[in-house]
């Protein structure tokens, strides 16, 4: 970026650590979802007790859902868009809207969850309800996470304590951003939409 | 006053790391989305459909998948114009994460045959769009 170039001497390869130590921690977390995910498609089918994945899923609900996520991607891209272009007005205005839309996803996964509570599908009810709460929790915290931080960046922004040569900041966060959008993907098509 | 960039690389930008390309503007971030937007339609009519078997309906949605997938990763997160050692790091943590996957169905899932088939074409997919084989580049 622009405004970060001048951090970028500083390093022996030239690119900026932080950025570095993000692309390195998103990989990590592919590991880290992707046990989650071959954990729920190694039990799927197993459980021997209901309620089953096809008595549960609201697949219009979720796709509602999925496509608010999908939409906070933009959201979030326009905002680092915005700083990059000194932009603060509309930097505040997308990163509250990215904030929203994760806040309405987030409210949507916290309904599906007492939906399925109250028809019985608890974490320790069967094989399928301890890998699919444990997978979609896991990503609902990183979503929650990600909220915060973008909160922060937009109080940040209120108070005068983000201008355009921190525009890395917004990079950072929306890279986070974007990978519980891709993690998402993953999980709308594997855990949702194949039938078992 | 020299900076670290030019003790080890004294010959100046022609040696340096590739810096980042222009990012796109708005209005391909909106046609982006708008892409991403029509495939989860899609998707979500590929569940619903019942003349296709079940084969087909699950490569094209591991297609749709990946689609979606390499759009957000290439364009979203800018991996298609940052420098590559970026996209090395987070092309790793994916390859071993599908491979750790893969192992684990093939050593405890009975019956796995076309899920592991479309896992491993994901994954050769993903390995083309992120890791810009020469061939891509050179087009």
């Amino acid at each position: 970026m622009a405004g970060d170039a001048v951090q970028v001497p500083h390093t022996a390869t030239g690119l900026d650590n932080r950025k570095l130590g993000m692309w390195a921690f998103l990989g990590s977390e592919c590991l880290f979802f992707g046990s989650l995910i071959a954990t729920y498609l190694l039990y799927r089918g197993r459980s021997v007790q209901g309620p089953f994945p096809e008595d549960v899923y609201d697949i219009p609900y979720t796709s509602v859902s999925s496509f608010v996520l999908l939409m906070s991607s933009l959201t979030m891209v326009l905002a680092l868009n915005a700083i990059q272009r000194g932009d603060h007005r509309r930097l505040r205005a997308w990163l509250l809207a990215t904030a929203l839309l994760g806040i309405t996803f987030v409210g949507g996964q916290v309904f599906e969850f007492t939906v399925f509570v109250r028809e019985g599908l608890t974490l320790s009810r069967n094989l399928f309800g301890s890998s699919f709460f444990v997978l979609t929790g896991f990503h609902g915290a990183h979503v929650t996470v990600g909220i915060l931080m973008l909160l922060t960046l937009y109080g940040m922004s209120l108070a005068g304590r983000l201008p355009s040569e921190r525009a890395l900041r917004v990079e950072l966060v929306g890279l986070y951003w974007h990978f519980v959008d891709i993690v998402w993907i993953v999980i709308f098509t594997v855990v949702y939409l194949i039938p078992s | 006053m020299s900076t670290v960039r030019e003790e080890y690389e004294p010959h100046g930008e022609a040696h340096l790391p590739a810096e980042d390309q222009a990012h796109p503007g708005p209005r391909e971030y909106v046609l982006i989305a708008v892409v991403l937007a029509v495939i989860t339609g899609l998707e979500v009519a590929l569940f619903y459909v019942e003349f296709l078997s079940s084969t087909a309906v699950v490569t094209a949605l591991l297609l749709l998948m990946t689609i979606k997938f390499a759009l957000v990763v290439l364009w979203f997160m800018h991996l298609r114009f940052d420098p590559p050692v970026f996209k090395r790091l987070f092309v790793t943590g994916l390859v071993l994460a599908l491979s750790v996957f893969l192992i684990v169905l093939l050593t405890f899932g009975a019956g796995l045959g076309p899920a592991i088939l479309a896992v491993a074409f994901v994954l050769v997919v993903l390995g083309v769009l992120l890791g810009r084989p020469r061939f891509l580049r050179r087009a």
